[in-house]
């Protein structure tokens, strides 16, 4: 069966839809403020017209695509293209700052296509299994991998440890804002309506991260300094070499594991795995301190798990017909506008449409690498261009992407708000990365611990009573005692160093 | 120094968001069907923020003990005014564009914030006015016929009504 759909999706209309939806998808996630959802709700209507097939795989490449153009502006320009790739600036960026930039995107194509890979081998092989254990996941075990997955933001800190948790504690806090889940209560909406919604996570990563660059630009340009030497962009080859993608075997091997374990879990995706996973490689790794400095590895764990997330959040879909996102959710309303139910009968009642969705995820992996492979010296030789054209330039794409969000301009207005928190929390030293990690985990938490006090009225002993809620709490508590541990060596050791 | 009474500016500023921020908390509705109230998390944040902005205003306060002198020198003292005018002019810059945005449609909006973000980012380059003019005019208009003609996405046409 599956040798007949590759034969279906070998055909030139199939690579063509291929290579449309890649393509269109990488551009959608290198501009900032739009990203895969957005091209593949906007192609949505053009899939209604094709057989389902066809339809699928235009909205499956736009999805990959997006997921992975998102690394482009993460290391070019130091802004996140998606929620995805915020990781990837950490090393991306400094990299690319010395010069490296040719390495650093080579780096992030061959792990989006590793982690890609992987997840689809996954899915391809063990989908239903996974699909069941994801299944047996409730509110506790849900709000205890939110609380684990919290205490992994230790590895985003880079300083001082208070003000890492200050920065997750303020993303709590705005998480907060808008209407309650489950009960609806409006929380510091101060009457205003479109508060009600709560801040969009673009809006936050733009505001945060574009804007700041922007100031980062105007400080630079406010002081006469050094003309910079123009640093030579030129790439050999790949970009990496092949011994120092086989050194990062484990950590991609790791990052892939966790972006498809998180990609399955219905409600995290890209956005919450790319951080974890880097937190992870950072705490795993014998030199954390390189970290944020410009490393590989950082680039690693951030790109191969959020590509793994695309194969990853297929699972519950194809296996159970439920999605794991907003992409997934939209790829399930085009199946079933063509009349096909997803779920365990769809792989005895459409084999052919499963496993032509398997071959056009494998096309489009492989139409990815090859596409920004081809573009990538394109794309290093933006970073020629003056700082003080491209970034007012970025700064107009942000924008749109920002209204583009939900077409209102509140969401634009919230770019400039979160614009000058970001300037006044940098001043202060206090991290972006803290703050999107609690802003991004804060809803699932409070959802599911919610959820739970209703599901037993209010008793919560099952967290310590069920085994998968307890283990992760168990996890919880020895890692934080893991950091309390090593803060206080850390600070015994440079006190005895003065 | 420097770092230090920023530490403890920070501290004492969120010190008072934390205040403002629990007692918001006793307006928001609650609910008798669920254990674990609408405003319990944000409760909680706010009392973990509050003991935390206080560590830091202490660790400011300590810090500052120790080193009380200044050690910038007058030309450094200016530059950091200098900067901090540039992030002011450029946030004004922007936050006028986002407003002409909105009310006389995306080109214009756009338009005027582009001219004056390449005016002040260039302020020790050469100011090249013909390209500053031509790029802020040409850049919206095409921006705004790739999203609304070739995405179809619908940007803010302003009380003009053609998209500036």
């Amino acid at each position: 069966m599956i040798l007949q759909a590759l034969l279906n999706e070998l055909t030139v209309q199939s690579l063509l839809i291929i290579v449309f939806g890649v393509a269109v998808g990488i551009v959608f996630g290198a501009i900032p403020g739009l990203t895969a959802n957005m091209a593949v709700s906007l192609c949505l209507p053009l899939s209604f017209g094709m057989d389902p097939v066809h339809g699928t795989t235009l909205l499956i490449s736009l999805y990959l695509g997006g997921i992975s153009g998102g690394l482009i502006s993460s290391i070019l320009l130091k802004i996140p293209g998606t929620p995805a790739s915020i990781a990837t600036c950490f090393d991306g960026a400094p990299m690319a700052e010395r010069g490296e930039a040719g390495k650093a995107l080579g780096t992030g194509i061959v792990s989006s296509f590793i982690g890609g890979l992987f997840s689809i081998i996954i899915l391809i092989f063990i989908s239903p299994t996974l699909a069941k254990i994801a299944l047996k996941f409730g509110p506790y075990e849900y709000c205890a991998v939110g609380i684990f997955s919290l205490t992994l933001v230790s590895g985003l800190i880079g300083g001082s440890l208070v003000k890492g948790v200050i920065a997750a504690v303020i993303g709590l806090m705005l998480s907060t804002v808008g209407a309650a889940p489950i009960d609806g209560a409006p929380r510091f909406t101060f009457g205003i309506t479109a508060l009600s919604s709560g801040f969009d996570t673009v809006a936050v990563m733009i505001g945060l991260f574009a804007v700041a660059e922007i100031m980062k630009e105007a400080r630079q340009s406010a002081v006469r300094s050094e003309k910079v030497k123009a640093l030579n962009y030129k790439i050999k080859g790949f970009g990496i070499t092949f011994r120092e993608l086989v050194g990062q075997k484990w950590n991609m091997l790791r990052s892939a594991a966790i972006g498809t374990l998180i990609g399955i879990l219905p409600g995290l995706g890209g956005s919450t795995a790319n951080l974890i996973s880097y937190s992870v490689a950072k705490n795993q790794s014998k030199h954390p301190e390189k970290f944020g400095t410009g490393i590989l590895d950082g680039i690693v764990a951030s790109e191969t798990s959020n590509n793994a997330t695309v194969g990853g959040a297929l699972v519950p879909l194809l296996a159970m017909g439920i999605p794991g996102d907003i992409t997934t959710a939209l790829l399930l309303g085009a199946l079933t506008m063509h009349g096909i139910t997803a779920g365990p009968l769809l792989f005895t009642t459409n084999g052919d449409l499963v496993y032509g969705i398997f071959v056009a995820l494998n096309l489009a992996n492989i139409a990815m690498f090859v596409l920004m492979f081809a573009g990538m010296r394109g794309f290093v030789k933006m970073l020629s261009l003056p700082k003080r054209f491209l970034l007012p330039v970025v700064m107009t794409l942000c924008l749109v992407g920002a209204f583009a969000i939900n077409n209102r301009m509140f969401d634009v207005w919230c770019v400039l708000g979160f614009g000058i928190v970001g300037c006044l929390l940098d001043s202060a030293g206090i991290p972006f990365a803290p703050l999107i990690m609690g802003f991004i985990l804060g809803p699932i938490i409070e959802l599911y611990l919610r959820r739970a006090s209703m599901m037993d009225e209010g008793d919560l002993s099952p967290f310590l009573t069920r085994p998968i809620p307890c283990a992760f709490l168990v996890f919880t508590v020895l890692f934080f005692v893991f950091i309390v541990i090593r803060e206080i060596s850390q600070r015994r050791r440079s006190k005895g160093r003065l | 120094m420097i770092k230090a009474k920023k530490d403890i500016a920070m501290g004492i500023a969120l010190f008072g968001v934390s205040i403002v921020y629990i007692l918001q908390t006793f307006s928001i509705r609650q609910t008798a069907l669920i254990k674990i109230t609408s405003a319990a998390i944000p409760r909680v944040c706010a009392v973990v923020l509050c003991a935390l902005s206080i560590v830091l205003t202490i660790q400011g306060v300590r810090a500052y003990r120790k080193n009380r002198t200044d050690s910038r020198t007058v030309e450094e003292r200016k530059n950091d005014r200098m900067q901090v005018a540039a992030v002011v002019i450029a946030l004004t810059i922007l936050a006028i564009g986002i407003f002409l945005m909105e009310y006389a449609g995306f080109c214009v909006g756009m338009a005027v914030y582009l001219f004056f973000a390449f005016f002040t980012l260039s302020k020790y380059e050469k100011k090249n006015y013909p390209l500053f003019v031509a790029l802020s005019l040409l850049i919206p208009v095409v921006i705004f016929l790739i999203f609304t003609k070739g995405f179809g996405l619908s940007l803010p046409v302003g009380v003009l009504g053609i998209g500036g």
